[in-house]
């Protein structure tokens, strides 16, 4: 575990000079997915079986997780409302908080946990056992192949993923509302429907495209530069996630921001 | 053959772990080496996941209160009570999750493929003797340690960023009137359930590998998925918890 590469736990003096590789690499492996993903190259057959990767089997887990959020969001908005009186504001304090901030980056940190750990995992096994050269060998680009249909399955897939578990958490926090906290239903309901929401859906939508783009560009990365056997393989999973991690609150943060601007 | 195929399942891992700690507790040396590996190594991710969470929380707070009240004195007192309560553990638990789950099972997958956990058995240890019981030690003590770490580094970025985008004076943001010694109770109950949790979970999927490398990639991502799951629930068990009882 001492001579682990998790670029983030090192204390090595290279870490500058790794960091500017791999931001290199990263712009690289974009760069190339989007242009095979533009001229319509990638491969039909292995996007399917991206997309089934990233939505449909993803689904239990995701909708378990925003099931979860919604309750604790709603247990813990509770203290706060019922101290100020205020009932009838918990659905709207509850929905903003959800729609805006909670959904999306638990959905995004579940999606790099998941599918682009997997994503990694397997372009990283392919360069560990040689198949990479192998391809590149017989002429055959690997992008079209291997990150263009990632790009393709996750960009588009990850705001709809947020748009399912916005509807699990919602359902979750009016039931945790009225069956824990002790607000009316139909109260909780009116007052997420009055808020007038829906800019703070629409962000956390537009938030899942950059968030998309974030952990495909980072498994791609990760999985094409993995050396070492089966323990480099583990590392750069170890890698993918924490790297996702950090742009997705990088990037949240930059929606926010950008979001008010062009909005006011 | 696999010796070690009887003992990957979570609750058995978990029953053998603390068997371990009660009989045979791992040595002191090894398990401040694994508070360095997850506690100190973590650190600079921790903190800047949840840096850049306060400042997205700040943001996020002041802009719908000023639709509502025009006046932002309160908000550091809510900003930092919520940090506390819910975003600080559940936040540090998915961050450790994804540095030291992934680790912990890295490792343990390649132990598994190269036959290492097997010589392990053979030699009269086990892989929750060598494997587990140091890193659940070290979690149990570095997870809070972590927890406080990022909720420090969310508050202060928070405070950093609402003077200077919204001009709240730092004395004013800086108010912990509104958290109560319950909240901090319920905050450590959280890191604590997390610290135990990781690694039993992330090393019970690190132990199932099966066949060379790909094996490997994707118990790692077992881990990390499963680990994370496991950080929501407990934040959902406690605060459902602490919901009923009225705190």
């Amino acid at each position: 575990m001492s001579d682990d590469a998790t670029i983030f736990g090192r204390s090595s003096r290279n870490f500058a000079a790794e960091f500017v590789a791999f931001l290199g690499a990263l712009l690289i492996t974009t760069g190339s997915g989007i242009a095979v993903v533009l001229r319509g190259r990638a491969d039909y057959l292995l996007t399917l079986r991206q997309l089934r990767i990233v939505t449909i089997e993803s689904m239990p887990v995701m909708s378990l997780v925003a099931v979860m959020g919604g309750f604790v969001m709603v247990f813990e908005s509770a203290g706060a409302i019922e101290s100020t009186g205020a009932d009838g504001m918990l659905g709207w304090a509850f929905g903003l908080a959800t729609l805006s901030e909670v959904a999306p980056i638990l959905v995004a940190l579940m999606f790099a946990a998941r599918s682009g750990a997997r994503t990694t995992a397997e372009i990283g096994t392919k360069s560990v056992t040689g198949q990479l050269d192998a391809m590149r060998l017989l002429g055959v680009d690997p992008t079209p192949r291997l990150s263009a249909p990632v790009f393709i399955a996750m960009v588009p897939m990850l705001p709809l993923m947020i748009a399912l578990c916005d509807v699990c958490a919602i359902a979750a926090g009016t039931a945790g509302a009225s069956l824990v906290v002790g607000v009316n239903p139909d109260l909780f309901v009116i007052s997420m429907i009055e808020g007038r929401l829906l800019d703070e859906l629409l962000m956390g939508l537009v938030k899942g495209f950059f968030f998309g783009g974030v952990i495909a560009a980072v498994s791609c990365t990760l999985g094409l530069r993995v050396t070492g056997g089966a323990s480099g393989v583990g590392h750069a999973v170890n890698d993918c996630v924490v790297f996702s991690a950090i742009g997705v609150f990088i990037f949240d943060l930059l929606v926010d921001l950008v979001w008010l601007m062009v909005a006011s | 053959m696999k010796a070690t195929a009887d003992r990957t399942g979570i609750p058995a891992l978990a029953l053998s772990t603390i068997r371990t700690m009660v009989t045979a507790p791992p040595n002191m040396g090894r398990v401040v080496r694994e508070i360095h590996e997850t506690t100190n190594r973590s650190l600079l991710f921790v903190s800047v996941t949840l840096a850049f969470f306060g400042m997205i929380l700040v943001y996020q707070g002041c802009m719908q209160a000023l639709r509502i009240y025009p006046d932002l004195s309160g908000a550091g007192e809510i900003v930092i009570k919520t940090m506390v309560r819910v975003f600080g553990p559940l936040v540090t638990g998915l961050m450790v999750a994804f540095r030291v789950g992934a680790g912990i099972a890295a490792e343990a997958g390649t132990m598994v493929v190269t036959d290492q956990a097997d010589a392990l058995v053979v030699t009269g240890s086990s892989p929750a003797r060598w494997l587990v019981a140091p890193r659940f030690a070290a979690c149990l003590i570095g997870v809070p340690v972590l927890t406080v770490a990022g909720i420090c580094a969310g508050v202060t970025a928070g405070g950093v960023f609402a003077a200077i985008r919204f001009e709240i004076l730092p004395r004013t943001f800086f108010d912990i009137g509104m958290v109560e010694w319950e909240d901090f109770v319920i905050c450590f109950i959280k890191a604590f359930l997390n610290g135990a949790t990781i690694p039993i979970v992330a090393g019970a999927a690190g132990l199932s590998t099966k066949n060379s490398s790909e094996g490997v990639g994707l118990a790692t991502t077992n881990a990390v998925v499963n680990s994370a799951v496991a950080v929501v629930i407990i934040e959902f068990l406690v605060s459902f918890i602490a919901s009923v009882t009225g705190h």
